[in-house]
């Protein structure tokens, strides 16, 4: 039975850092710029080990009832809903990784996508 | 973040000549405080020059988040440990020890604030957020345990 692999730095089963990576959710959207990292340079992870690894993460957000969101910039709201990916889970991991694939599979920045919680679309800061 | 950079340059004036104050500027509203914020700065470079001192720049920021090997504040419920919590006058400190000799950058259309590089190349951008106030993110800094994404949040 092979291992499952752990956290480089911290030695957290990476299903259990799975976890952890969604359980920002109540506080705060978790963003592709800080999924991708944390498979590369957390667990070692390229190729399809990383897509997996991203697959597994957004899978897991959307369980918790996130949804993808760009930030709103001047709009005045938090996050807008970006519904273009799909409405079941599935379709929206599989729509999310081939158009992260197809751009390069970059570290990603904060001007992309994070997946927030529906409340944090309604709320407005100015 | 103008507030921050101001005061660190104040104090830093103020380490080599105590008596020394910014000359006030009468401001109205938040356009109004970040432009006397900026005069404040000005003035405390000049007068770093005048007493032939460079603007303070702290180490990278590993040495700010993570004083002592210790990540700063705490770290949210049950979190990756990436995300922590600080309380106001920390969050205020970070700022001050980030912002000398950083200058701001573009920063992607949704972002709802600002980056800033840092003199080693390091960026950190400042933004609105839902839930703490104002968030730090970390947006490009490859260090294993300050990684692109660590957050520092407003408790």
């Amino acid at each position: 039975m092979t291992e499952e692999p752990r956290h480089l730095r911290y030695g957290r089963p990476m299903s259990e850092w799975i976890k952890l990576v969604a359980n920002e959710l109540p506080i705060d959207a978790v963003g592709l710029w800080q999924i991708v990292p944390g498979g590369r340079r957390g667990f070692g992870l390229e190729g399809d080990a990383l897509t997996d690894y991203v697959r597994r993460c957004i899978a897991e957000l959307l369980s918790r009832g996130a949804v993808p969101v760009v930030g709103g910039g001047e709009t005045g709201y938090y996050w807008i809903a970006q519904t273009q990916y799909g409405s079941q889970p599935d379709e929206i991991v599989e729509n999310v990784v081939r158009e992260w694939l197809a751009n390069g599979a970059t570290d990603e920045d904060p001007g992309g996508l994070w997946f927030a919680l529906p409340r944090m679309c309604e709320t407005r800061w100015k | 973040m103008s507030a921050a950079r101001a005061r660190a340059l104040v104090r830093e004036v103020q380490r080599h000549d105590p008596n020394w104050r910014p000359t006030p500027s009468l401001y109205e509203g938040v356009e109004g405080e970040i432009l006397a914020n900026e005069s404040a700065a000005v003035q405390a470079t000049a007068r770093l020059r005048e007493l032939s001192r460079a603007e303070p720049v702290r180490g990278p920021m590993e040495e700010i988040l993570m004083p002592n090997g210790q990540h700063v504040g705490m770290r949210y419920r049950n979190t990756d440990g990436r995300t922590r919590t600080v309380t106001l006058s920390e969050f205020n400190n970070l700022l001050e020890a980030l912002a000398p000799g950083s200058q701001i950058v573009q920063s992607p259309v949704g972002y709802r604030g600002f980056w800033y590089r840092r003199p080693d190349g390091s960026i950190f951008g400042v933004r609105r957020s839902e839930a703490h106030g104002i968030t730090i993110d970390v947006i490009r800094y490859d260090h294993l345990d300050i990684p692109n994404g660590y957050k520092v949040h407003q408790q």
